[in-house]
């Protein structure tokens, strides 16, 4: 966690997919403050998305802890803009949408994931 | 009827594998919740150069399984380090490269109507459609239920 599942109506380039995975990486760690090792990013295509938009991203995030809702707000245009610049788009391209859940009911690396704010210690006792 | 739905990366698994896992993961959920009303496991491939962690190909297996509302977290924890490591053990991967969630059952409702909804609406029927028949035609030729990813 978190997870970025990202559409397309038509296939980004290999070179695009990983600009954008990189964007949403950086972006997610440089806003949140978590370690890039938790940011997964799924990309897809084939959707028939709406009129004006290119790509789509549904993200599901932990919640809580350290995440105000204005965190996650700006964590939702900050990725919006990031990854319209990174493909190459404008921000009205792209659509960004998140969805909070508790961090106590994600698994990663055989334990349960810190509350948001508290990786520092995780990480210690969980040596990645 | 619940669901578990499991994103693997494309070759990771092989078919032995996965209805292993899929054997597993029903037990536990029985095991643990009952086994009204029931779970079905759904499958996703992640296509090669479509998966990513930390910007680099990913190897991360994702697995999202959806509980009652307001389940108890002692047993949702037990739960879940349980499967995790059942899957672990069967797929022969590290734990590094797996994420479970058991998700609370309205926000997972939630999750697959965002994702419905990203579909324009006049496209949403076809969407629906063949998304069910895509399931079934799986089940029916592989033994398995998968979800088309790259439509």
């Amino acid at each position: 966690m978190p997870l970025y599942n990202l559409v397309s109506r038509m296939p980004l380039s290999e070179a695009c997919r990983e600009r954008v995975a990189q964007a949403i990486t950086d972006t997610h760690c440089s806003v949140t403050g978590a370690p890039g090792g938790f940011v997964n990013v799924v990309f897809f295509h084939g959707y028939r998305l709406r009129r004006g938009e290119i790509i789509n991203v549904m993200g599901g995030v932990r919640k809580g802890g350290n995440r105000t809702a204005a965190v996650i707000e700006n964590l939702r245009t900050s990725l919006r803009d990031a990854i319209a610049h990174a493909a190459e788009l404008k921000p009205e391209q792209a659509e960004v949408s998140l969805l909070g859940l508790a961090a106590n009911w994600v698994v990663e690396g055989g334990r349960v994931m810190p509350e948001p704010g508290a990786e520092a210690e995780w990480l210690k006792q969980n040596s990645r | 009827m619940r669901k578990i739905i499991c994103n693997v990366q494309e070759g990771q698994i092989s078919k032995k594998q996965l209805l292993e896992l899929e054997s597993a993961l029903k037990l536990s959920y029985a095991q643990y919740f009952g086994p009204k009303p029931g779970v079905a496991v759904l499958w996703s491939s992640i296509p090669k150069g479509q998966g990513f962690t930390e910007g680099r190909a990913s190897k991360t297996s994702l697995v999202l399984v959806e509980v009652v509302d307001g389940l108890n977290q002692n047993l949702r924890e037990v739960a879940m380090l349980e499967m995790a490591s059942n899957w672990a053990r069967i797929a022969e991967v590290d734990l590094d490269h797996l994420m479970i969630t058991l998700c609370d059952e309205t926000p997972f409702k939630l999750y697959l109507q965002m994702n419905q909804g990203r579909t324009r609406p006049a496209a949403r029927p076809w969407f629906k459609i063949t998304t069910m028949a895509h399931l079934f035609l799986s089940r029916m030729r592989d033994g398995y239920f998968s979800i088309r990813t790259n439509l």
